[in-house]
C-alpha cells in the first residue's frame, strides 16, 4: 500500500484527530514494508470496529424513533 | 388534540422536514454532537461524556423532541462517542509504541544516569524543518511542564518521526533526550 492509499484509509476513520493521523502517516513513511503492512492491518481493524459502532448507533436511533 | 399528540406531531414533522428516515435523523444527531465538540474544543474544555450527553439531550428537547426520546437518543450518541474515544486511545497507544520503537533504533544509551548526556545520537540525516523543531520544542516544553504527558509525547512524535534532530542546540538536544527518558521511566514505573 502506498502512503497515499494509507492516507485514504485514515481519512475514512472519523474517530482519529488530525494529530493522530499525522503521526500515523509519519510512522508509515518511516517504516519497513513489514511494519507498513502491520499498520495497514491495524487500521483496517479499526475501520471495521468503527463501522459496527455506527451500525449499532443507527439501529438504536431507528428503534428510538419507531418506538416513540 | 392533547399535548402528547401535539408533541408527537412536532416530532413527526421534524422527521419529515429533515427526511423520513431514521438514518437522516441519526446524521442530524451526529451533527449536533459535532457542534457540541467544536464548541468544547474552541473553549478548550473537556467535559465528561455524561455532561456532553446531557447537553445533547437538552439541545434535542429544545429542537422539539420529547424528553424520553431525547434522553434515549443522547444515550445512543454517548455510546457511540465512548466507542470512538476508545478506538482513538487504542490508535494513539499503538502509534506511540511504534514511534518509540523507531526512536530506540535511532538512539542508544551510553550511561546509567538520568541526564541527556547519557544518550548518544547515532549518525543522522538532516531532514528536519524549522517547523519540526518548533513543534518538538513545544512538545518538550509541554512534557517538562507536566500534566500533559500523553499529549506532549504524541506531539513530540508527530514533530519528530521519522525525522532526526540536526542543528539543535546542545541544550535543546539534551532536553529532548531527557524527555524521552522521563517518558520511558514513567512508563516502566
Amino acid at each position: 500500500m502506498t502512503t497515499k492509499q494509507f492516507q485514504r484509509l485514515l481519512n475514512r476513520l472519523p474517530h482519529l484527530d488530525g494529530e493522530t493521523e499525522l503521526l500515523a502517516l509519519n510512522i508509515f513513511a518511516g517504516s519497513s514494508p513489514e511494519k507498513k503492512s502491520q499498520l495497514v492491518e491495524f487500521f483496517i481493524g479499526q475501520n471495521q470496529k468503527i463501522d459496527s459502532l455506527y451500525q449499532k448507533f443507527g439501529k438504536k436511533v431507528g428503534e428510538v424513533v419507531i418506538n416513540n | 388534540m392533547d399535548e402528547k399528540q401535539g408533541e408527537l406531531k412536532g416530532l413527526q414533522s421534524l422527521v419529515e422536514k429533515f427526511a423520513p428516515t431514521a438514518e437522516t435523523l441519526a446524521k442530524s444527531l451526529l451533527w449536533s454532537g459535532e457542534i457540541v465538540h467544536i464548541v468544547d474544543r474552541a473553549l478548550g474544555i473537556k467535559p465528561l461524556p455524561e455532561a456532553r450527553a446531557q447537553r445533547i439531550e437538552t439541545a434535542l428537547i429544545k429542537k422539539g423532541f420529547e424528553k424520553e426520546t431525547s434522553h434515549q437518543l443522547a444515550e445512543a450518541y454517548s455510546e457511540l462517542d465512548l466507542g470512538k474515544a476508545q478506538l482513538r486511545d487504542e490508535a494513539a497507544e499503538y502509534l506511540s509504541a511504534l514511534g518509540k520503537g523507531l526512536f530506540r533504533g535511532i538512539f542508544s544509551r551510553k550511561g546509567v544516569t538520568a541526564t541527556g548526556t547519557d544518550f548518544v545520537p547515532l549518525p543522522i540525516i538532516p531532514v528536519w524543518s524549522f517547523g519540526d523543531l518548533m513543534g518538538a520544542s513545544r512538545a518538550i516544553y509541554e512534557i517538562n511542564t507536566a500534566g500533559v504527558k500523553q499529549e506532549g509525547v504524541l506531539k513530540l512524535l508527530i514533530a519528530l518521526v521519522p525525522g532526526i534532530p540536526t542543528g539543535m542546540s546542545h541544550m535543546a538536544l539534551e532536553r529532548f533526550f531527557e524527555a524521552i527518558y522521563i517518558e520511558s521511566v514513567l512508563e516502566n514505573k
